[in-house]
């Protein structure tokens, strides 16, 4: 049931007694690095968890201005291993790590991976890219430690991908959500029948991307399987930070290894307990770069009271978007992934879909382009007429705006990848 | 049953264009069409000769495309030959979902292509009424 038991079910008082020791020893750790250093870090004292709000966040701009070693808090000789995040723009940034904290890492990902149902044994595809991106390796250490055989697919070639899964009796897999739809329409099209032809295929874990209660519930229907939601960040180390366990109501997040925190992305104050901010994070066990109060930008909230899996490490609710990726139309909150929500939802339309802000006069106006299903079209325009305005229904129910809905040609909009431009905003300033 | 081509398309100079030019390729004879617009798309209705090969065809250069089911009926002319199915369809209460008439002859002739909800019915009810329901090779033959 427990990958280490004594950690996972040990009671709150001791786990933050332990908490507030690896913080110290952290702060410590932290001030040998150039940027800390700069900061004074070392000036700032720590008697109690509750100090943390006294200390200087560390954000993805600041990484970028320590690139490239100014976050190292250990001689460059101890260093085994340097990832990169997927940043589009501008200088990337690299996070460092030691044997040790390779080490860590990889028990805290075996440490999901048997939360979930994993076990020694089980054939395990890796479909998540290797290379700088966190989640292929992070993934492919963690699952060897708990003794699967570990294919490193990597994603892409989707043929062979279902080849594998059918001929090596896979297990378990590890995939971006959209692929995993984009995989079961394959199968489908392959003639590939889950229950004839993958019978043991039990367990996905989805991550790395943004995705919806609906999607999880389509790919864990089309393979018959369980879709396990995980999440991590590279300046985190990448996966294992958090992952839901068989309850399936929210992930865990190891607090022995990360100072959890939730802030208002404006007041930078800790919001109310169980509301919805901007999730802060510190690394307790890390050596060759320590990150204090990292502003992860991804919003969630803490859900305090007890899981019946009996893990004691609080859990953090589904991603409900970034920060960064807000859009704030007609004085609205809105998430793309909202949107997604109620396309998945919708018999008729297809899932890709494109975002347009315009100003009319003074007003925004918000138009959502999204494909016909081919096979849904009926030939008449009235079908047509009565998906617009249902579409426009759940829309609004969702956003509490109502958007302007553009039935497009399959195939017209941009392809869904992980970080597809579904935004275009043509606001006037 | 006849069937008529129905394409989902946005609605930009060269669908139509492009269309036609799979049918000439194909030699596929269009014997009626329409367009309808909706803002930013819209629906093109074909009649043609061969309904279920052109789907195909079509189908395969990437469009949205749908068949239905339509009944052709020729009467004396517009509006008094008209009036007798508008009238036979009120009294049985059966509405038209979309229609295409015109007068081909010097006399008024005229030929009604009717899209219906229930249009085998429809098409049996016009045959046992004495209208004259063109059959379906009449139809692709036109």
């Amino acid at each position: 049931m427990y990958w280490d038991k004594e950690i996972e079910t040990m009671p709150r008082d001791q786990l933050e007694e332990l908490q507030l020791k690896r913080l110290k020893e952290t702060l410590e750790q932290a001030s040998k690095a150039p940027f800390y250093k700069k900061l004074g870090l070392e000036d700032y004292e720590v008697k109690t968890l509750d100090d943390i709000e006294k200390l200087p966040f560390t954000t993805k701009e600041d990484l970028r201005e320590a690139y490239p070693y100014g976050m190292v808090s250990v001689d460059r000789q101890n260093l085994v291993r340097l990832h990169s995040s997927s940043g589009t723009t501008g200088t990337p940034t690299v996070v460092f790590h030691t044997i040790k904290d390779i080490d860590s890492w990889a028990e805290l990902v075996a440490r999901c991976l048997y939360m979930v149902g994993v076990r020694k044994g089980d054939v395990f595809q890796n479909m998540i890219g290797y290379g700088l991106f966190t989640g292929g390796l992070g993934l492919h250490y963690g699952a060897e430690r708990v003794g699967c055989l570990t294919i490193p697919s990597g994603p892409g070639n989707t043929k062979r991908q279902l080849k594998f899964l059918k001929d090596f009796d896979v297990n378990v897999v590890h995939v971006i959500p959209s692929y995993a739809l984009y995989l079961a329409d394959a199968a489908e099209n392959m003639g590939i029948e889950p229950s004839k032809d993958l019978p043991n295929f039990r367990i996905a874990l989805i991550g790395a991307e943004p995705h919806s209660e609906e999607t999880r519930k389509k790919i864990e229907d089309f393979f018959s399987i369980d879709a396990y939601n995980s999440y991590g960040l590279s300046e985190m180390n990448g996966p294992g930070v958090a992952f839901e366990c068989s309850e399936k109501t929210g992930m865990h997040i190891w607090e022995d290894a990360y100072l959890v925190e939730i802030v208002d992305p404006h007041t930078l104050s800790h919001v109310k307990p169980g509301e919805t901010g901007e999730l802060v994070l510190t690394t307790l066990t890390r050596e060759g770069m320590p990150v204090i109060r990292y502003r992860t930008k991804d919003l969630t909230s803490i859900i305090s009271s007890t899981c019946a899996c009996g893990r004691t490490h609080r859990r953090i609710t589904r991603i409900s978007g970034r920060s960064d990726d807000m859009l704030i139309v007609k004085g609205v909150n809105i998430f793309p992934v909202q949107v997604e929500a109620v396309l998945l939802g919708t018999p008729g339309v297809r899932r890709n879909y494109q975002i347009i802000l315009e100003s009319r006069g003074h007003n925004d106006h918000m138009v959502v382009r999204v494909e016909l299903d081919p096979g849904m079209f009926a030939g008449d325009m009235k079908g047509l007429e009565n998906l617009k305005k249902k579409l426009t229904r759940d829309l609004r129910d969702e956003l509490l705006i109502t958007p302007e809905i553009e039935l497009c040609e399959p195939g017209s909009l941009p392809v869904s990848e992980g970080k597809a431009v579904r935004v275009i905003d043509k606001r006037e300033e | 049953m006849a069937h008529q081509l129905s394409l989902f398309v946005e609605n930009k100079p060269g669908k139509l264009d492009r269309i036609l030019d799979i049918f000439m390729d194909m030699g596929m004879d269009v014997k009626a069409f329409t367009i309808a617009s909706s803002d930013k798309f819209g629906i093109i209705k074909l009649l043609v000769d061969k309904p279920f090969k052109a789907r195909e065809m079509l189908k395969q250069s990437g469009f949205t495309v749908a068949l239905t089911e339509v009944v052709v009926v020729e009467i004396s002319g517009i509006p008094a030959g008209l009036k007798d199915i508008t009238g036979f369809f009120l009294s049985r209460d059966i509405n038209i979902d979309n229609a295409l008439g015109f007068s081909f002859d010097k006399d008024g002739r005229a030929l009604v292509i009717i899209e219906s909800e229930a249009i085998p019915e429809v098409k049996d009810l016009l045959v046992e009424n004495n209208f004259r329901v063109l059959s379906d090779e009449q139809i692709y033959a036109l």
